[in-house]
Formats: structure tokens, sequence, C-alpha cells
């Protein structure tokens, strides 16, 4: 009768903090700092995502291939699709953006704007057009032409039973060649997940 | 125990709140409805605030805001699916309804599909994608050995998902989820009779489309189909299709009983929820392009679901009754040593607090319908009137501008919970 009694004071208790309400805690962490809370996709996996491609994309040998064809021009390449294929909503301009960022900043890569970018910039184009001063207007047709498609796949395979979950994602990068569409280059990420979910709670 | 007891009452009445919201969706005062689910925000009824909103912000048209509600309900789900302690303790000894609300499994498939019509709704296919994507991984997670949910409300979500990849050209996997839908329609109607033609039509359309004579012969003696629409990713007509979620889904009242020992005076009670169908005002919308008609076809009883979802939980609601009227008894004993008599009021009131557990989604529609039209690539306005059971119509609706492109499918939501 004691552990009835016990029970029942605790679920009491347990109901009336249930009621209380407190302050969220905030910390702050350096960016680069792994922080796995849920088990999906997060910026440590963007972040790795990221690393790789760029290591791959300036390390492979499309790069000098290009150089070489082209007299030393670097290549001019475009963002298309980054289709997310997994069961995820999972955010690709992060990784895309740290990517176009480093290979921008190597001084090896230039990009073409995106064609919604492009959209804006055409706009302020033709509106220069009819109220910049003449020597400052930017004319309309100058635009650069892309070498290389940039496309890509997310994927996942999700084996889970139970409490527990193995996450595995493959993110593929291609880029292909826009007069001939050869594919000259693939780079592939793979990260693997065991997530453990708790089958109760307080 | 009292104190205790009196904490369950603080939060509001989900009854309530939720008789109030149904008047205001009749009354066609969408934003009045977000303002009584208010009162749900915060504490036990979390995930039923969320489903709620999102469901009423679907029926607004406002479809990225309804996408938030679901990606915040989502998570909380998976969270709740965790056996809590502490409410465990309180609804066996005091009240079911000290429980967080875990949405049953159909509630969680159609929130991935409505979810999937809002990104359908947004423009954003791939994001649909994803919804129906975890509509398979939950069904594998929950069900590994059938991928299967056994008490129903799986047929739809399939079919849906069968739609989403058909839209996205990804053939093979709109012919394994329309394979799965028609298993899952079979589960629960026992006959082909309850299966949507449309679906009848997709099976023998992808099958011939993948080469697969013998499933394809199968369908065409079941269905008795000798002709379907080719599939084409060059198609020069476009796909309408059509959703129309009728009414309002059902409610949960309670049903109690509280009697009294002669010997002791102690009270002992059972209160268990029953179910109560609204039924919907409209049988089935027409939709009227030019000179043509179609009129949609049922797709999924959410009466239906929830019944058997119900009838699935009967005996675990009865057992913890039982553990509750044993703790009540318990406790009154202990009372009575000290002041005799006493322990009948303490298990008067204990019993008089221990209502059933009356939560369910209710905003959701009583069923869903579904209709699927072939059209020349242009701009649409459609004509939509809703039949009433006794042959009525409501006055018709207008979808103004109703985009149609070539090998593409074109999907509009259409919610009415009351026609007057």
């Amino acid at each position: 009768m004691k552990s009835l009694r016990l029970t029942l004071a605790a679920a009491a208790a347990t109901l009336l903090l249930a009621g209380c309400s407190s302050m969220p805690s905030v910390q702050r962490i350096a960016p680069d700092q792994v922080t796995d809370v849920s088990g999906y996709w997060n910026d440590t996996d963007a972040n790795l995502t990221a690393q790789e491609m760029i290591g791959q994309m300036l390390g492979d040998p499309w790069l000098g291939n290009f150089e070489t064809s082209s007299s030393g021009k670097q290549p001019l390449v475009i963002v298309s699709q980054i289709a997310n294929l997994s069961s995820e909503h999972i955010s690709t301009s992060t990784f895309i953006d740290d990517i176009q960022r480093e290979l921008i900043n190597s001084g090896k890569v230039q990009f073409v704007a995106a064609s919604e970018q492009r959209g804006a910039v055409r706009s302020e184009r033709k509106d220069q057009d009819l109220n910049a001063s003449a020597g400052t207007r930017s004319a309309m047709g100058q635009e650069a032409g892309a070498d290389f498609m940039m496309q890509g796949t997310i994927n996942t395979i999700i084996d889970a039973a139970g409490n527990t979950s193995v996450k595995y994602y493959q993110v593929d990068l291609r880029l292909i060649n826009m007069k001939n569409n050869v594919i000259v280059w693939v780079g592939q990420k793979k990260i693997k997940k065991v997530v453990q979910n708790s089958g109760t709670r307080f | 125990m009292l104190m205790a007891l009196a904490c369950a009452g603080c939060a509001a009445n989900y009854e309530d709140v939720m008789q109030q919201v149904s008047q205001d969706l009749a009354a066609q005062h969408p934003q009045a409805a977000l303002k009584s689910l208010d009162k749900l925000s915060g504490g036990r009824d979390q995930t039923l605030y969320l489903l709620n909103k999102a469901m009423v912000l679907h029926m607004e048209g406002d479809y990225a805001g309804s996408a938030q509600a679901f990606e915040q309900a989502k998570p909380l789900m998976l969270y709740l699916e965790a056996t809590s302690v502490s409410e465990t303790a309180g609804a066996l000894s005091l009240s079911e309804g000290l429980r967080s609300y875990e949405a049953p499994l159909y509630e969680r498939l159609l929130a991935h599909v409505y979810q999937g019509l809002n990104y359908l709704q947004l423009g954003q296919p791939d994001s649909a994608r994803v919804e129906v994507a975890q509509i398979d991984d939950l069904l594998k997670r929950l069900y590994p050995n059938t991928d299967a949910a056994p008490d129903g409300g799986d047929a739809f979500p399939r079919y849906f998902s069968g739609l989403v990849y058909e839209d996205l050209g990804e053939y093979s996997d709109a012919m394994i989820a329309y394979r799965q839908a028609y298993q899952a329609y079979k589960a629960e109607h026992e006959s082909d009779a309850a299966i949507p033609q449309d679906l009848k039509i997709s099976l023998c359309r992808f099958a011939d489309n993948l080469g697969l004579a013998d499933e394809l012969d199968g369908y065409k003696k079941a269905f008795g189909l000798s002709s379907w629409p080719p599939v084409n990713k060059q198609d020069a007509q476009g796909q309408l299709v059509l959703v129309f979620g009728d009414g309002l889904g059902p409610l949960k009242y309670p049903q109690s009983a509280v009697l009294q020992n002669p010997f002791d005076g102690h009270f002992y009670s059972v209160s268990l929820p029953v179910l109560r169908r609204r039924v919907p005002t409209a049988q089935a919308a027409e939709v009227t392009i030019g000179a043509d008609s179609i009129r949609t076809e049922l797709v999924a009883s959410i009466a239906a679901d929830a019944s058997q979802q119900m009838a699935a939980d009967r005996p675990k609601l009865l057992a913890a009754e039982f553990s509750r009227n044993v703790v009540r008894n318990a406790a009154a004993n202990q009372v009575d040593k000290k002041a005799q008599g006493l322990g009948a009021v303490l298990s008067l009131v204990a019993s008089a607090a221990d209502q059933a557990d009356v939560r369910i989604w209710s905003t959701l529609p009583d069923n869903i319908q579904l209709a699927r039209v072939r059209l020349a690539p242009g701009t649409y306005n459609l004509t939509v009137r809703f039949v009433g059971a006794n042959g009525g119509e409501s006055a018709p609706r207008v979808l103004k501008n109703v985009q149609i492109q070539a090998g593409q499918m074109t999907f509009t939501s259409l919610q009415l919970a009351y026609f007057n």
C-alpha cells in the first residue's frame, strides 16, 4: 500500500511539474561542432558533403583537361537541379553554396548565376537601360554561357525495425559538358548513421 | 490524488474546443476556427493542435502555413512513440486523458498525404515525393514483415504515393505503390468492388507499360478492362487530379457508467469513448469542364478507419480502465481506515473525474474522393458542384485558372466541411 501511495504521489508531482514552464536554455557553440540531435540530415552532413565534393572537384583530372583544351581558361559552371530522392526534406542549397564559395575562392572555377538569379539581374539591367547613365550602364547580350552543368541527386536507404534505424545517404554530383553532353566528372559522398531512439520517455 | 485530478481538468476541454471549431467551419469562418484551436496549443494536446491547425490552413488554401504546421507535428509524433513512464502511471491510476495524444497510424499516414498535397499545390513535387517516401518508411519501420497497416488506413496513402511517383515519371515506383494500394484495399474490403476505378485503370496502364504481361492479364480479368490510356512521358495531354475531402471526420464521445458496491459503498466506473460519424452533406463532387463532367469516386473512408482503429484499441482501454478501478478501490480502502465512509466519497470523485479519452483528429474529412481527367494543355476554369445524398446540388464553385501542361499532372485539393 505504501508503494501505491508513492505511485500516486509521483503521478501527481509529475502532472504538476509538467504544467510548469521554463525559459529555453541557449548555448553558443562553434559552427563546425558536431551536433547530432535527431539523426536526420543536419549541418554536419552538409559540411562533410561539401568538403568531400570540393576536394574531389579540385583534385580530379576534368579541371586540368579543360584548362589544357581551352588555353588556360577557367571553366564556367551552372548549377542545375539537385534532385532530392530521399525521405527527408533536405535543403541542398546549404552544401551547394559551400561548394560554390570554395571553388570560386580557389580561383580555378567560375559559376554562372542560376536561372532565378539571372531573372533579377536581367530585370535590373533592363532598368539600367532606361535610367542609368551611359558610362555606367551594363549592356544586354553580354552574359557568359556555361561550359558545364552541375546536376545531382540525394538518395537515402533506411533500414529500420523497432527503435533502431540505419540511415544511409548517398549524394551524387556530376558535371556535364554543355557542348556534347559528355559527363566529365562524378563526385560522390556516402554517409551512414545508426540511430537509436529511446523506447521510453519520462 | 485530488490535486492530480484537478490538474487533469486544467487543460482546455478538447470536446468543447472542437465543437466550436466545427461551428466556425460550418459558418465558413476558418480564421475563427484557428483562433478557437489556439486554446489547445501546448501541453498534452500539442500534436492534435498542430494537426488540426494544419488541416484548417489547408482548407483555407494557406498551403505554406499548413506545411509548416505539419512539419512541426511530425517530429512530435515520432517522439511520442516512446512510452512515457509518468503518463502511463497517470493513465493507469487516474485518467486516460493524462497521456499525451499519440496519433494512430491512419492519422499519421494522412498527415503525410495532406502534407504531400500541400507541396503539390505549392509546385514542389520533389517535396511531395519526400512525403510519400516517409509513408513507406513509417510502414516499413512499424511493420517490417508486411509493410502494411494491420488495422487499415494505408490503402489511399499508397494510392496517393503512386500518383506522386507517376507525376515525377518514376514509373516502377508508381507501379509498386499502386500494387501496394490494391493489396491494402483488398485487405480492407475483401472484394474488388470497393477498389477505385482509377486505381484499376492505373494498374493496367503501368503493368502494360512495364511489360508485366502475366500481371496485366490478371488485372484485365479481375477488373473487366480491355483498354486504358497509354503511359507516355511525351504525352500531348495533361491530367487533372482532383482530391476532394468530403465533410468532417467522426467525433468521439464518452460513454460512462458508475456503479456502487453495496458492501463498502465504493464507486466503480467505466468510461469508454464511442465514435459518432458526422454524415457529410455532400455525396460526391462533380467537375464540369466545357461540355464534359466527371464525378469523384470514394478512395478513403476516414470514418471507417477511425472505427477500425477504435476496435483495435478497445482491449487496451478496457485493461487500463480495470487498472484505474483497482487503484481507486485500494486508495478508498486506505482512506476508510482513517475515516470510515470517506473512501466512498474519494472513489466517487475519482470515478467522476475518470473520463474517456475523446481526442481524435476531427478536422480530417469524413471521406476522401478523387477524380482524374485527361485534358489538352491550357488554362481552365473548372466548375465544381457538390451533389447531396438526396440528389440536391450546391451552388457551383469555380476553380479559376487551373493550368494543364502536356505530360504533367495538376493536383487540386478541395475540402468541403458543409454545404447548405
